[in-house]
């Protein structure tokens, strides 16, 4: 008979570890990465302790071998660094933390409780971000292209939209419950993280948070009517950002509260139309409207952007890139050591930009350049064990509900750096350990 | 029937990597240096790129690029010299030697006369900023009508150098 101690204190140090990585300034900080270590280090102790079957066979998951493997590598650069070793040290404990977390998460009972925790903590960085940005206040919102933008705790917009878009299945589940008080209140919730998202006026995150709708619907039960709520919810957000102007800080007080009302009309009467959560229609169509809804959506986010505001198309990625590659090039095998890409590619990047940039905005190409072959190898290694493992637990109960999430995250990761905003990397990995539970799940009610 | 040997095996290792996690993310936090007082993107990008002030302007578009669309004295200022460059270039285009010499004359006395032009928006705008800060500094903090007083200059101020730009 497998052990396991159950109790809600179960959820605490990883409750712990969300808290402190999201709200620590996002868990930018070296200060705050190490405490979030010594959180995801208990966090496996309890987790050992409580469930240790469910934690020993997680561990032999080929996502946490992948970033095991990437943490031993990150940590043994401290040995050829350009850098300082206890940079390296730093990020390579904070790559064995992500692991742990997932490890943790993964003897958890999956997936309520982590969608909760994913919901929570996007909820609470929303209202930040959205507060911040009407009282125009630095860091948690910034003035981008004229515009002030919600950014959160991580201070920076397209890792709040990612978030959100992350949590938005959790809050479209709650949306499609039969139980009214939940079902409005995941209504209004999914509102207000899709309305975050398009005030970020992130093409980036725009986009995820489309295709994590799309793949909600897509995946979602029948006996769910994800569908309606889902297309509602982004019909009320788009009306609520076109209210506002996409500038939540430039509208007056009556329009911000004018903008308010898509949200609660949607939350009030979303799930007071039974006929049409009854007459859902085959999943197939359902996903195919909001998918064009979503790719409508996307478009206009694209389009709305002004003119001039960033550069070119890329906003300077194929200059990095560019760059990125050239520097990898110069020494393909060892790289230069990790947290160095902005000292090994300085020089490179002066030719593309006025100003260099601390990451490569893709994690391959960065940790080509700071850890050699072997890095680019383990990272693609780590991208193959995320999409295969989603692949394999499609099907799982419930697994629908952390998916997008779990995809969303190395999906940023090819054309920006949440990577080392470590508080997204814990929701992350928080998502990834829940999908990993969600089968053993149903072999335990099973037996 | 316990765990097997292997089973064990992996537990304590797990055990080792989360003591290792614990001590050395403590060991970590204690020697990390303090917080960035700059936000994460900024920090991520460095600061942001002020493009360089135009001193011979080619364009009117350099200085709006610089000085916003504004109509300050510097970027009017700005914009006069564009035109005078623009003019001067085409009068390089015109044939004979009087025709050049009368066009860049023409240039020159535009050039002249908005400079004329800007020194009398400067002298008009130094008065409007004169007055306000001298009615500002009679103001008093504690009154209760302090905002509404302070709002009223503030409009007063805007009317002023609406009116000095023309």
């Amino acid at each position: 008979m497998p052990v396991s101690r159950v109790g809600p204190w179960r959820w605490l140090p990883l409750t712990a570890v969300v808290a402190v990585a999201v709200s620590w300034r996002g868990g930018y900080a070296a200060d705050a990465r190490g405490a979030v270590t010594v959180l995801a280090g208990l966090a496996v102790l309890v987790a050992l302790w409580s469930a240790p079957e469910a934690t020993t066979r997680a561990c032999r998951d080929p996502i946490v071998l992948t970033l095991a493997v990437l943490a031993t590598l990150t940590t043994l650069s401290a040995a050829w660094t350009i850098g300082t070793p206890a940079g390296a040290l730093r990020n390579g404990a904070i790559v064995l933390a992500f692991a742990a977390v997932v490890v943790a998460a993964a003897a958890l009972p999956a997936p309520w409780g982590h969608g909760g925790v994913l919901l929570a903590a996007a909820l609470g960085c929303a209202l930040s971000g959205l507060e911040a940005t009407l009282a125009t206040a630095e860091p948690r919102a910034l003035q981008i292209c004229g515009t002030w933008r919600p950014a959160g705790p991580f201070e920076y917009p397209p890792t709040l939209a990612l978030v959100c878009a992350g949590a938005l299945p959790v809050a479209l589940a709650a949306a499609s419950d039969r139980r009214r008080p939940l079902a409005v209140g995941g209504v209004f919730a999914a509102w207000l993280l899709a309305s975050t998202i398009a005030l970020t006026a992130n093409r980036t995150g725009i986009a995820l948070g489309a295709l994590a709708i799309t793949v909600c619907v897509a995946l979602a039960p029948r006996s769910r009517r994800v569908g309606p709520a889902a297309l509602g919810v982004l019909a009320a957000a788009a009306l609520s950002a076109l209210l506002v102007g996409g500038d939540l800080a430039g509208a007056d007080t009556g329009r911000v509260a004018l903008a308010v009302v898509p949200g609660l009309l949607a939350a009030v009467l979303l799930p007071r139309v039974g006929e049409l959560r009854m007459a859902g229609g085959p999943r197939g169509r359902w996903t195919a409207v909001v998918a064009t809804a979503a790719l409508l959506a996307t478009a206009v986010g694209v389009l709305a952007e002004p003119a001039g505001c960033g550069g070119e198309l890329s906003h300077g990625r194929i200059g990095i890139w560019r760059a990125a590659v050239g520097t990898a090039a110069e020494r393909p095998l060892q790289g230069y050591g990790a947290g160095t890409f902005l000292a090994a590619s300085r020089r490179r990047q002066l030719k593309e930009r006025p100003v260099p940039t601390r990451y490569a905005h893709d994690l391959a190409l960065e940790s080509w350049v700071e850890l050699g072959l072997g890095g680019l190898m383990a990272v693609l290694a780590w991208y193959l064990a995320v999409f295969s493992g989603i692949v394999k637990r499609r099907r799982a109960k419930n697994a629908w509900v952390l998916i997008p999430a779990v995809a969303a995250f190395p999906l940023a990761n090819l054309l920006d750096w949440p990577w080392q905003l470590t508080g997204s990397g814990v929701l992350w990995a928080v998502a990834a350990g829940g999908l990993l539970a969600c089968p053993q799940q149903q072999r335990n009610r099973a037996s | 029937m316990g765990p097997t040997h292997r089973v064990v095996l992996r537990r304590r290792l797990l055990l080792a990597i989360a003591a290792l996690l614990v001590i050395g993310g403590a060991l970590l936090t204690l020697n990390a240096p303090g917080s960035s007082p700059i936000s994460n993107k900024a920090d991520a990008y460095g600061p942001p790129v002020t493009p360089p002030k135009p001193t011979n302007p080619k364009s009117k578009a350099e200085c709006v690029k610089y000085y916003g669309t504004l109509p300050t004295p510097e970027s009017r200022e700005c914009q006069a010299q564009a035109t005078r460059y623009v003019a001067l270039k085409r009068c390089t285009n015109k044939k004979g030697a009087a025709a050049q010499k009368a066009c860049k004359k023409a240039a020159a006395t535009a050039f002249a006369k908005a400079r004329a032009k800007i020194a009398a928006q400067r002298k008009a705008e130094k008065t409007c900023n004169d007055a306000y800060t001298s009615a500002a500094n009679q103001l008093n903090p504690e009154d209760p009508e302090y905002s509404q007083k302070s709002g009223q200059l503030t409009a007063t101020l805007t009317a002023c150098l609406t009116k000095a730009r023309g």
